[in-house]
């Protein structure tokens, strides 16, 4: 049985970077994921903090001191999620993937014809056209489901007069490729990989869009983390073009996953996939082992340190089997709940927190797992991601810089640690 | 096996993670023809053809984090399709690789010579005249360890060969034989063990292959609680289809008891021998560039790429991983003439990996995924055991 520095415990967002972070510090580093984990269920673009407490929040870095103290941001400190993100651009910039920043919030239009603020974006999603051209060309796609162009705009009219007075043009592009089937959004980031189809594209897109256009479309540059298709197609049409955030799955999610899953393996992480881990032993505050079970086959894995990153109730983190009683089910830590029972939801559908989104592990400011009494309950596990407690990743739009900001922090104390750096 | 279709949650990360929906303007994708279409799949007769064109590659299994056996409902589909539809030879020619590797074994000068020069007669019978079909050994491995004069040692495990290395490749199993031995393992064999049945569930004879796995058990049982001796295999369909399948596939819960003790070889290797490391001697000799794939049959297994994961880290080798998905012959879906260019696209992005690597060699330890890829790639393929026994003195 082979020893690990570290063992990361799921396969989301979280939990390969954090093993990223973990490699590149040299550390021996296994990731245990349940399938591939939910990754592929997410956009790709990296949220910080759109809303808190009914606030829209123009500076989310500025707002963090505002967070009470339970909320993972105030645990992490701003330093670290400072840190994090500058770790996130010069990766996907050393990558030749580089995101963007305006070091504020900027907002995304969605599929839905609304607007969403997020923090860091592929250049594929760069808006500033968008709002200040009276013009705006929508591509649509034959047989293309998940996106309906009429919807899009209809719902963007709505928002003010600023997006009602646009002239908005909808044209049709045939792919002219033989599908028996519905076809999605991957399905033509898919396609769009293969040169010749690139070439069609190009060629139709330089009959319907004139010179400096601004164009919006779904996310079909691709699902791989390239720029290079983009930049040329943006270059010969002369035309500004933005993809607009979609329904998952999502290729801007796939283009990231990719990105880090090449990487991570590049630098000799072992992932194991479809492998979920059901129990741990726990001797004198301290785990020595985790177990995964597959169909009665077991395997077990050693490692100095563990992260648990599991996700939620939707990633399975965390489980509610009986009315009001939530579970972690690997190391059945100590839960947070904020809330009784019956105050668990809100009105579905309102633009509001709701109150269980906030359950999660209890955790210090190491994002240890700690009891009622502040004591650390397993030195050696730590808490990333989704399954921690406090915040509300959905109404906030804090999701995915909550996992990388908790990463980088669990990383660089485990690497304090082990290498003394 | 009882399961609750409402695990699936309708993510769609299988279908964005399936080989042949990616290359097939036509397959409806895992998401459908599994768990969704089996909702209403009340009576049989109303099965779609569709269902044929899944490969039983298993890689929605891998991904989904609801643990949906996707692959086994469309089996399960697959094979009521056909009480209701009529085979084609190839179905029978193509599952029957058990029996007619003894008739052919027999004589396989004269079976390799009439494959190689009637492969036109193939295409009668609905097998592509281009696909690589294996050639059939002179001896079948159980003839070959006979030869084999080996030390005893109070360690023992029994090693299923499985139908591919038996009758193509007898040679791959002799390399672990070697290699246990110089590790002071003693390999038993038991030439009462048939077919594991996967060949039969991917063509749709379910009900073979059931009685296959009910054979099978017994001689498990036999081998594992009562000699207390785990089983090892190097074919990672054989060792998935043992251990996984028969439950998913027969509602053989009891499979669960032993499941522990049935192991894919690298597996074995890598649960003993950081413990033997010190003992063992590496040969440090100059090898070939390689380049390694992993079987989908063995990435559905949830145990990682053990083999790999033993000649990278614990030899310290560097091999790169391909990475690159699906081979596209999926056991042996792309021997079928009608599946034939969509296996050949399913492979490409591999094909692409390794012609653009320096590789000369690539590593898999799926038998028909290697003459998948020297019929695709056109470089010399190894299962890893072989290096590894060289490696090891």
């Amino acid at each position: 049985m082979k020893n690990y520095d570290v063992a990361v415990i799921g396969g989301g967002f979280s939990g390969l970077y954090s093993a990223l972070l973990c490699a590149e510090k040299g550390l021996n580093t296994v990731v245990i994921a349940n399938g591939i984990g939910k990754i592929l269920f997410e956009d790709g673009i990296i949220d910080l903090l759109g809303y808190y407490d009914n606030n829209v929040i123009s500076d989310p870095l500025g707002y963090i001191d505002n967070l009470p103290k339970e909320h993972p941001y105030s645990k992490i400190n701003k330093n670290f999620i400072e840190k994090a993100l500058t770790h996130f651009l010069n990766f996907t910039k050393q990558e030749n993937y580089e995101y963007v920043t305006y070091n504020k919030n900027v907002w995304l239009p969605t599929i839905a014809g609304t607007f969403k603020p997020t923090f860091l974006i592929p250049k594929t999603f760069i808006p500033d056209t968008f709002k200040d051209q009276k013009e705006i060309i929508i591509v649509n796609f034959k047989r293309l489901k998940d996106f309906y162009p009429e919807l899009f705009v209809n719902n963007l009219m709505n928002i003010n007069d600023k997006y009602r007075n646009k002239d908005y043009k909808i044209v049709n592009i045939d792919m002219d490729i033989y599908f028996d089937r519905d076809i999605n959004i991957v399905d033509l980031a898919n396609l769009l990989e293969h040169t010749e189809v690139q070439e069609y594209f190009a060629k139709k897109m330089a009959t319907v869009i004139p010179k400096n256009s601004v164009v919006l479309l779904p996310q079909v540059f691709g699902t791989n983390s390239s720029y290079k298709y983009y930049d040329y197609l943006t270059n010969t049409l002369q035309a500004k073009i933005i993809e607009i955030i979609g329904m998952p799955p999502a290729s801007s999610g796939l283009r990231l996953y990719n990105l880090i899953n090449n990487k991570i393996k590049a630098l000799g992480v072992s992932v194991i996939n479809n492998a979920k881990v059901i129990s741990s032993i726990v001797n004198d505050n301290k785990c020595v082992q985790i177990k995964t079970d597959i169909l009665g086959k077991k395997i077990e894995y050693q490692a100095k340190y563990y992260i648990l990153a599991t996700g939620g109730f939707y990633g399975g983190g965390l489980e509610s089997k009986y009315p009001g009683e939530v579970l972690e089910p690997i190391f059945n830590l100590k839960i947070d709940k904020p809330v009784d029972y019956d105050k668990w939801t809100a009105e579905l559908l309102e633009n509001s927190p709701q109150p269980y989104a906030k359950i999660g592990v209890k955790v210090n400011e190491n994002l240890q797992p700690i009891n009622e009494a502040q004591q650390v309950l397993v030195d050696n596990v730590f808490v990333a991601g989704r399954n921690l407690s406090g915040f509300d990743p959905s109404y906030e739009k804090s999701n995915k810089g909550v996992s990388l900001a908790s990463a980088y922090k669990i990383v660089s104390l485990i690497g304090e640690k082990i290498n003394g750096i | 096996m009882e399961y609750n279709l409402d695990n699936c949650l309708a993510c769609n990360i299988c279908n964005l993670n399936c080989p042949v929906m990616a290359v097939h303007p036509e397959f409806k994708g895992p998401k459908l023809s599994g768990p969704a279409y089996e909702r209403f799949r009340i009576n049989a007769s109303e099965i779609d053809e569709n269902i044929l064109l899944c490969s039983n590659c298993k890689t929605c299994d891998t991904v989904c984090p609801a643990n949906v056996p996707i692959a086994s409902l469309n089996m399960k589909a697959k094979a009521n399709y056909y009480k209701y539809h009529k085979h084609s030879l190839s179905d029978w020619i193509l599952s029957n690789g058990e029996k007619l590797g003894k008739f052919a074994s027999l004589s396989p000068y004269i079976t390799n010579f009439s494959i190689k020069y009637f492969k036109k007669a193939l295409k009668l019978v609905n097998i592509s005249n281009k696909a690589p079909l294996p050639k059939y050994s002179k001896k079948n491995f159980y003839q070959e360890f006979k030869k084999i004069k080996q030390q005893s040692f109070e360690h023992k495990v029994l090693f299923y060969p499985g139908c591919f290395i038996n009758f193509y490749q007898p040679e791959v199993g002799i390399d672990l034989v070697k290699l246990l031995q110089k590790i002071k393992i003693e390999v038993i064999v038991d030439e009462r063990f048939i077919c594991c049945g996967s060949p039969y569930v991917s063509n749709g004879y379910l009900d073979i292959a059931k009685n296959n796995a009910i054979h099978n058990f017994e001689l498990l049982k036999y081998w594992i609680i009562e000699r207390k001796i785990p089983v090892l295999a190097l074919c990672t369909t054989c060792s998935l289809m043992l251990r996984q399948e028969y439950q998913e596939l027969f509602d053989m819960d009891e499979i669960k008891t032993i499941a522990n003790n049935i192991y894919d070889a690298g597996e074995y290797l890598l649960k003993i021998l950081p413990k033997e490391i010190d003992k063992i001697k590496i040969n440090k000799q100059k090898l070939s560039e390689m380049i390694y794939h992993a079987p989908c049959h063995l990435k559905v297994q949830g145990i990682g790429l053990p083999f790999y994961e033993i000649l990278t880290q614990i030899i310290g080798m560097n091999i790169q991983n391909a990475d690159a998905g699906c081979c596209g012959i999926s056991g042996n879906y792309g021997f079928k003439d009608e599946n034939y260019n969509t296996s050949m696209k399913v492979g490409n992005k591999l094909f692409d990996k390794i012609e653009k690597s320096k590789a000369d060699v690539v590593l898999s330890e799926c038998g028909t995924c290697r003459i998948q890829i020297e019929h695709g790639s056109q470089r010399k393929t190894e299962h890893p055991v072989t290096i590894l026994e060289k490696l090891i003195s």
